[in-house]
């Protein structure tokens, strides 16, 4: 068969695994950068077209265009164009570049909501279609209880996917280059026979009919890509059918699904096999190949979805996390890291810098060293590239796992998580001294106890207390998530992504915390000298009076560290004790997306000193400007954070100026990798890495036309600077960035 | 033992090969008219930190200095701690760390001695070629600082040189030239110019007896030019002989 000609391997052809494929015909690199290719003429005239068509959107408020009329789907509209002649890769989400879908699966009134806020207006056939259909959202309000609203509504749990995709889940788009969709339809058909011969109880109901669901949109996906003139129901045959076979998968996933986080994979190790194969029968060349990557990335950053202003405050930038991990080893201990791992990361290079596909370095100390050094060339250069450490993720999840949203490691086409959002732990925290009163929104939420009547606060008092009241906040965040996830399986099931799982899946259940670092120091504080509550007129406690020193944490001092170590496990030890939807695995993150503004704007004074509204630390982030022993101190900080405990993520942003990374370029690069390499020795899991000063930054608030591409790492994912709004943009700029002084 | 410490800085970049972790002994009894830690002359003005506290900051930083960078000890002047100094780099050295010290190269007895014997990179700072000058900037004899490099030469240390830039003070390409000469030696392999800065304006004592010269930042057109002069300099004495030298711990 001509598609598989000259790969090597025998499991990956009698069942559907990728992974052995990949290991069997991967080629790996350890040369240098030198190889790369520029960006070709077409590419420049084709990319030019498409940062104007950006410019006009951000000239129109962040929206180009809306398709009121239609619903999105994978067969909704005709095929769509930048420039038919010139583009290699094709396929855009509707008929024309740009012009955003509706998709009011997730709920109608966020579908309406956002049209409007772009001055649109949803059409009547639409509002009239749904008004005959359950939604997602619509089911998971029929049975959140009371106190479950109450904990949406005060910010106590906030970015719940209850009225919008859960996203998070990562097709395994691969399949559909080296089985075509017929084999695979062959596949699920084998694994549908076997499902209907077990006992009909609920969850295999619950199978066969997802399964039905999954053949259904199969091929669907496949006559997507005949309108564009392309058979994908036999396997691609080259590296241009490989990319763009690919790329169908993934156009079907975005078309379906408007989740917050339709991650990519880790597709570039895999389409560098075809690659190698064109280039060594002489059917490409290195520019060819290079073209075809950068305009497959140039359909990625074209991808969007149509959110409302609320929806932005909480993921500023119209993320898509259209994640994509790059390097890596593999369980036999050689590299995976391909040629093509240099060209989507030289994409930054021919395209400019760009917030999407999110370019996810899996580091290993054990990483070829020029792939290190050009992976700190990008960083320094673009601010683009974030790293997680393969060295602890690979005995966790194996050597073909990619990165959902910002830090969520999950085998490809094996697993999936229900995306859980986060708590907010110093509000958790504040309401368990108040007894279950949140003097913000000014309602008993949690169960009703006195409010705390200790003088001076007493650790072990308080800490009782809380523990108590964190019990309580995992019980029903473990409920909330079951509501949510039920709903979304039984209205908004993913089936082009899970069409390209195995039928039999592990399943996480992703919850977080956000402002760890704040409750820390806040114990601390408690712990370590003495704070006064101060109780207003009805009673409550408001406020604090600290005397005296206490550590914080982002000084690499276990007294404090401790304390956030200590608090992580107990609550993922919490969360464990309830029985979860689908008997997913419960798993942990420390990340916050943009959202550390708005939890701290929900939240009042703590009493570590944060200000009632001042902005938490991004993610498991020390807080800004209490690293006072130095960028090393403060990274030790992060990496005591226990993974096992964190398996969804801990999620660490670091900004340094140029100047303090050395005084030459090679000295920058150099040191960069060192730093790198001793953070994620040390036991971290996640950096993302900014190399620039905060005066260019400020510089680009007051004058954005002077750097109009500024990229930034804010928190697992890059934005364009200038889509934050000001409140973020000072947020950004009130980081620590690590300088010499 | 202990060691006055001025200042740790656990991410330093710009004080020796790779990336470091530095430490800024106090006491130095010269008064440099430009110096940029005018705060760490008193050796009374810093802190007593037992050796061993030291030892543990460094080795929980190992991770981010074991690849390609190491320890810096620099000042003030850290050969006056020499004797203290010794000791701890042993400890260093048995666990693989790269030691450079920072000096001007001003006091020479058998603990400084000792030490070097056990450390891998000296980076000397030398402020002016011209003796006179020098004498002026530092208040102390050149001739001290060129016995010091004939040490280094004899015990076969490494070593870079290292001048600050201050524009009308040393911004010529023949002072460069003089320079590269006056320290030529198989065992140097680098020279490192550095733009004089004000950052450290602020920490200049009030009331000292040696008045601080003011200078402007030094523009990076004049670093470029004798960078420029420096590599055509060193190119002209280039020498294929490599260090080799067994450590002694």
């Amino acid at each position: 068969m001509q598609a598989w000609n000259g790969f090597k391997g025998t499991k990956w052809k009698e069942q559907v695994d990728v992974r052995d494929f990949i290991v069997n015909n991967v080629s790996p690199y350890y040369g240098d950068e030198s190889f790369l290719e520029g960006p070709t003429e077409r590419t420049e005239i084709l990319w030019g077209k498409v940062t104007s068509l950006m410019a006009e959107e951000q000239l129109r408020g962040g929206v180009l265009d809306i398709d009121t009329e239609r619903v999105s789907s994978l067969l909704s509209y005709e095929p769509g164009f930048i420039d038919e002649a010139l583009e290699k890769i094709v396929g855009l989400q509707t008929d024309a570049p740009l012009k955003r879908s509706v998709n009011p699966f997730g709920g109608i009134r966020m579908a309406r909501d956002a049209c409007e806020a772009y001055g649109y207006k949803l059409s009547d056939q639409v509002e009239e279609q749904f008004s005959f259909k359950t939604t997602h959202n619509d089911g998971v309000f029929r049975a959140y209880s009371d106190t479950m609203k109450k904990l949406r509504r005060s910010g106590l749990i906030t970015g719940l996917p209850d009225a919008y995709g859960r996203g998070r889940i990562i097709g395994d788009y691969r399949r559909v280059a080296l089985y075509g969709i017929d084999r695979l339809v062959e596949f699920k058909k084998v694994d549908q026979k076997e499902l209907s011969e077990q006992p009909m109880n609920e969850e295999n109901i619950r199978l066969m009919e997802e399964l039905f669901r999954q053949l259904d949109f199969l091929d669907k996906l496949k006559d997507m890509a005949k309108a564009y003139g392309h058979d994908i129901g036999r396997p691609a045959e080259n590296s241009l059918e490989a990319i763009q076979w690919t790329y169908y998968g993934y156009l079907g996933a975005i078309k379906e699904q408007n989740g917050a986080a339709m991650s990519l994979g880790r597709v570039g190790g895999f389409l560098d096999i075809y690659i190698e194969r064109d280039l060594l029968s002489g059917a490409l060349s290195e520019k060819d190949a290079q073209e075809l990557i950068d305009d497959f990335i140039i359909k990625l950053r074209m991808a969007r979805q149509l959110r409302t202003p609320d929806y932005n405050e909480l993921f500023a930038g119209d993320p898509l996390w259209i994640t994509e991990a790059v390097g890596g080893m593999s369980i036999g201990g050689g590299t995976l890291v391909t040629k093509n791992a240099f060209r989507f990361l030289n994409t930054l290079v021919n395209l400019g810098a760009a917030p999407e596909p999110n370019l996810t370095v899996l580091w290993s100390k054990d990483l070829p060293e020029p792939f290190k050094a050009y992976c700190a060339v990008i960083s320094i250069k673009t601010d683009a590239i974030q790293y997680e450490n393969d060295d602890l993720m690979r005995p966790n999840f194996g050597d073909d796992y990619g990165i959902a949203c910002c830090v969520s490691a999950m085998r490809i086409g094996k697993e999936m998580q229900f995306f859980g959002a986060r708590c907010n732990l110093p509000k958790v925290f504040l309401l368990a001294l108040n007894g279950g009163y949140d003097e913000i929104s000014g309602e008993q939420i949690g169960p009703k106890m006195d409010v705390l009547n200790d003088q001076i606060l007493d650790y072990d008092s308080v800490m009782k207390r809380f523990d108590l009241y964190m019990d309580w906040l995992c019980e029903q965040y473990v409920g909330t998530m079951n509501v949510i996830h039920y709903m979304h399986d039984k209205y908004a099931y993913e089936k082009t992504q899970m069409a390209l799982h195995d039928t039999n899946v592990h399943r996480y259940m992703a919850f977080g915390i956000a402002g760890l670092s704040v409750v820390a120091d806040s114990l601390s504080a408690i712990k370590h000298s003495k704070v006064t509550p101060l109780r207003n007129d009805q009673g409550w406690i408001t406020d604090y009076i600290n005397e005296g020193e206490f550590p914080v944490f982002g000084n690499d001092d276990d007294r404090v560290d401790h304390i956030a170590t200590a608090l992580s496990k107990s609550f993922h030890e919490k969360l464990s004790k309830y029985d979860t939807y689908r008997n997913s695995e419960h798993t942990l993150s420390l990340l916050t997306i943009t959202s550390n503004v708005v939890y701290g704007l929900k939240t009042g004074n703590t009493p570590d000193g944060r200000r009632k509204g001042e902005p938490f630390a991004p993610g498991a982030n020390p807080m800004r400007g209490r690293e006072r022993n130095g960028a090393v101190a403060a990274l030790n900080s992060v990496a005591k954070l226990p993974y096992s405990s964190c398996k969804d993520g801990i999620s660490c942003t670091f900004s340094v100026t140029p100047g303090t990374l050395g005084r030459t370029e090679s000295d920058k690069v150099s040191n960069l990798v060192a730093l790198l390499e001793g953070y994620f020795t040390s036991g971290a899991h996640h950096l993302n890495v900014n190399v620039l000063s905060k005066d260019k930054l400020i510089e680009a608030m007051e004058h954005p036309d002077r750097h109009p591409s500024l990229t930034i790492r804010v928190s697992g994912y890059a934005v364009d600077f200038h889509r934050l709004n000001r409140e973020q943009q000072l947020e950004v700029i009130g980081r620590t960035f690590h300088e010499r002084i | 033992m202990s060691l006055i410490i001025h200042q740790l800085e656990s991410f330093g970049t710009l004080d020796g090969p790779g990336l470091r972790g530095v430490i800024f002994l106090s006491g130095c009894h010269k008064r440099c008219r430009y110096c940029h830690n005018a705060d760490s002359w008193q050796i009374s003005g810093g802190e007593t930190w037992p050796e061993n506290e030291i030892y543990n900051w460094i080795m929980r930083n190992r991770n981010y200095y074991l690849k390609n960078g190491g320890i810096t000890f620099s000042g003030g002047e850290p050969l006056l701690q020499a004797s203290a100094l010794e000791r701890l780099c042993r400890r260093l050295k048995k666990e693989g760390f790269h030691i450079a010290i920072d000096t001007a190269g001003v006091i020479m007895d058998q603990d400084v001695e000792n030490l070097l014997k056990i450390v891998d990179l000296v980076i000397l700072d030398i402020k002016h070629v011209d003796p006179d000058t020098f004498l002026w900037l530092t208040g102390e004899n050149m001739e001290i600082t060129l016995n010091f490099i004939e040490i280094l030469n004899e015990l076969k240390m490494e070593y870079w040189i290292r001048q600050v830039i201050v524009e009308g003070v040393n911004d010529t390409t023949l002072e460069i030239e003089k320079l590269e000469k006056l320290t030529y030696s198989k065992y140097r392999s680098k020279i490192e110019l550095i733009p004089h800065h004000n950052m450290g304006r602020h920490k200049w004592p009030s009331g000292c007896r040696v008045k601080r010269l003011e200078a402007v930042e030094t523009s990076e057109e004049i670093m470029e030019r004798l960078n420029q002069a420096l590599l055509f300099f060193s190119k002209k004495d280039k020498t294929n002989e490599t260090i080799s030298r067994p450590m002694e711990i």
